[in-house]
């Protein structure tokens, strides 16, 4: 049987999705766990993972001008929709962070004195942990195909799964609702929906909802930081139960978890979250 | 010249909104006039703090994507293979899938039949709010849209009467981070205390340095980490304007969209502190 | 008619794969020959894109009809521009799942 694949989101940052994945990992026997926030990648941080390997990924294309054969006839910069080649000294010059390496240019171009060559995206590392084996990309600054990385990064992951006949594939998702969000959910079984009990938590979070009901995925409910507010937790409650989310797991509010959490020390013991382990089961 | 302020920090969830909401503020009580672009398009939170602000303009941003005309379709494919993100698909007819399409127009350049043409479609909005002396522009993507750039871009396009322009910017270190922070003379970090707010701070400065801006940084939730967000700043010599402790208190008011600068006089202190600060470096 | 059903295993016993884009096999019979055939499929290696890589899959090996549990709102449309039928709700081994469909049809 392919391993379940779970993926931990919340649309806002900050809410705790790390750490959840990182309990859920030490709540199943045998599993491969991904940081998919590849722009800011945190869960090696927490899990330590040793051995690590790593290696260069190229997902994305930018345009290269041949300064000699381009003749300034203009057709490249007068046709890019992204702004990213401009007329520079009368030929033709890539803005390399605003190509989004569509191949426009070099279609366009009459000589040809436009190539479209492989452009570094970042890497994908793993390593073992005493939590279980880790995948986790780092994006080089700056960089587009952030989507792309999710999407290479999850396939490893889950062919690494495959073969080590793991039951669970977690997921650390990103943060945001876009395009690595959109590669991160795609192909899951269960989506973990983190709640934080604010007033942006829940905001964030009902923004978030009608993109993850495109999937065909279950949802499941925690509630993160509770007990700031009755009426936010209250209003969080109400909003899950109107869309028929379970309500899983509600973790308070606690200084204590924050501390332990931000010395990346995981605070297993004082957050339990058995019961989400088991509604995946 | 109008001074444009980027709020970032790469990791989710340190304060930046809170900070840059409070900036501005901060600023708009010496009677300048302030403008703040909250261009964390997928998920804006500004306006929760500003919610006496009344909404004076709202516009749609509108893109265009490729559609096929299956009757001129004979699917030979050519736009299939140009495609460089796997967003058509043939099987009797050429099919674009809306969510890989990054709009580039090269479909509608290959088909020899011209069977693919552009329609309009809505991507997001760019609404306008003011009130009390403050101007907030925030962009919201439409949910379902994979590109945050044209939305951001839309924003920050947005003509504004402050002389000070805070950008509210969205977590990560991509293509959505770089579009945001563009054009900014100053960055202001808002750095977690910890081994996770140090490491996705490390790549915002990178971005930074090589847009050739100057960094300051602001740590928060000070005492709850590892000092690793002290650390990097010292090794990246940035210097560190403020470090806010946590205040439970604070922090209650603030999840339940309290205005920064008046929750505690503590943290007005520290926002007029930050403020005199930029001012003082700036020499304004 | 020629029906497909996602399986986890390439056999016709292997129980049907909830997930049909990302299953590892389709498993394929031939109600003229009566004959079963398995084929891999690519969407399940697939970075992206998995849904389209598997709906070319079925299209290829000529399937009429897909049996599975829940087809998502993109994949249905996929297969609907590929012309092939997709039912859902069912359950249980491949083999199974075929004959409840031909039964339910009035047998072939």
């Amino acid at each position: 049987m392919r391993p379940k694949e779970i993926v931990v989101v919340s649309g806002k940052g900050g809410t705790g999705k790390t750490l959840i994945t990182a309990l859920l990992a030490s709540a199943s026997e045998t599993k491969v766990i991904c940081d998919c926030d590849v722009e800011a990648a945190n869960l090696h941080l927490l899990l330590k993972p040793e051995e690590v390997s790593s290696q260069r990924v190229r997902l994305g294309m930018v345009a290269r001008v041949d300064t000699g054969a381009c003749k300034g006839c203009g057709r490249c910069w007068k046709t890019c929709r992204f702004s990213a080649i401009e007329e520079r000294n009368s030929r033709a010059y890539v803005i390399p962070e605003l190509c989004e390496g569509c191949g426009v240019c070099a279609l366009v171009c009459p000589r040809p004195a436009i190539e479209m060559v492989e452009e570094e995206t970042g890497d994908v590392l793993f390593g073992q942990s005493e939590w279980g084996e880790i995948l986790y990309a780092e994006l080089l600054p700056g960089r587009g195909s952030s989507g792309r990385l999710v999407s290479e990064l999850k396939g490893r992951a889950r062919k690494r799964a495959m073969a080590l006949g793991c039951s669970w594939l977690l997921v650390d998702g990103p943060p945001g609702l876009g395009c690595p969000v959109i590669s991160a959910v795609s192909g899951a079984d269960v989506v973990v929906l983190v709640v934080e009990a604010s007033l942006s938590g829940i905001s964030d979070a009902q923004r978030l909802l009608p993109l993850l009901r495109r999937f065909d995925v279950d949802i499941l409910g925690v509630a993160n930081k509770c007990g700031i507010s009755e009426d936010l937790d209250r209003q969080l409650e109400g909003w899950l139960e109107e869309e028929s989310i379970p309500l899983v797991v509600k973790i308070p509010f606690s200084p204590d978890i924050a501390r332990l959490y931000g010395n990346a020390i995981p605070p297993k013991d004082l957050v339990d979250i058995s019961a989400l382990a088991n509604r995946i089961q | 010249m109008a001074v444009r302020i980027a709020v970032a920090g790469g990791k989710g969830g340190t304060g930046k909104t809170t900070l840059a909401v409070g900036l501005a503020r901060a600023f708009l009580s010496t009677g300048e006039k302030v403008s703040l672009l909250d261009l964390d398009v997928e998920e804006p939170n500004s306006h929760l703090f500003l919610s006496d602000l009344r909404e004076v303009n709202r516009r749609q941003v509108i893109s265009s994507l490729p559609a096929v005309i299956t009757e001129h379709c004979v699917a030979c494919g050519r736009c299939k293979e140009f495609c460089h993100f796997n967003a058509i698909v043939v099987f009797d007819k050429a099919t674009v899938l809306e969510e890989f399409c990054h709009r580039c127009g090269g479909c509608v350049l290959v088909c020899p039949e011209r069977a693919i043409v552009e329609k309009e479609v809505v991507i997001g909005e760019v609404i306008k709010a003011v009130g009390r002396g403050l101007e907030l522009v925030s962009g919201w993507l439409e949910v379902g849209q994979a590109n945050p750039g044209p939305v951001i871009r839309e924003v920050k396009a947005e003509q504004v009467a402050g002389d000070w322009v805070v950008l509210d910017c969205p977590p990560g270190s991509g293509c959505a981070f770089v579009e945001s922070v563009e054009g900014a003379d100053l960055l202001l970090g808002v750095v977690e205390d910890t081994p996770f707010g140090a490491h996705d701070f490390r790549k915002v400065v990178q971005v930074a340095r090589n847009a050739g801006m100057r960094i300051f940084a602001v740590i928060n939730r000070y005492g709850m980490g590892n000092g690793d967000g002290v650390k990097v700043c010292e090794e990246e010599e940035i210097e560190i304007l403020a470090k806010v402790p946590f205040s439970e208190a604070a922090h209650r008011a603030l999840a339940q969209g309290g205005d920064p600068y008046s929750v505690s006089p503590d943290l007005k202190g520290i926002l007029d502190w930050i403020r005199d600060a930029l001012l003082e470096r700036l020499e304004r | 008619m020629r029906i497909a059903v996602p399986v986890s295993a390439p056999s016709k016993e292997a129980l049907m794969d909830e997930k049909f884009g990302r299953a590892q096999w389709f498993l394929i019979y031939d109600s003229k020959s009566g004959r079963y055939e398995v084929v891999e499929n690519p969407g399940f290696e697939a970075s992206s894109g998995a849904g389209s890589a598997a709906v070319q899959t079925l299209r290829d090996r000529s399937v009429d009809v897909l049996l599975a549990g829940n087809i998502g709102p993109k994949a249905k449309d996929l297969l609907a521009m590929a012309g092939i039928k997709a039912y859902e709700d069912y359950s249980g081994r491949g083999e199974e799942v075929i004959r409840q469909f031909l039964s339910a049809q009035g047998g072939q």
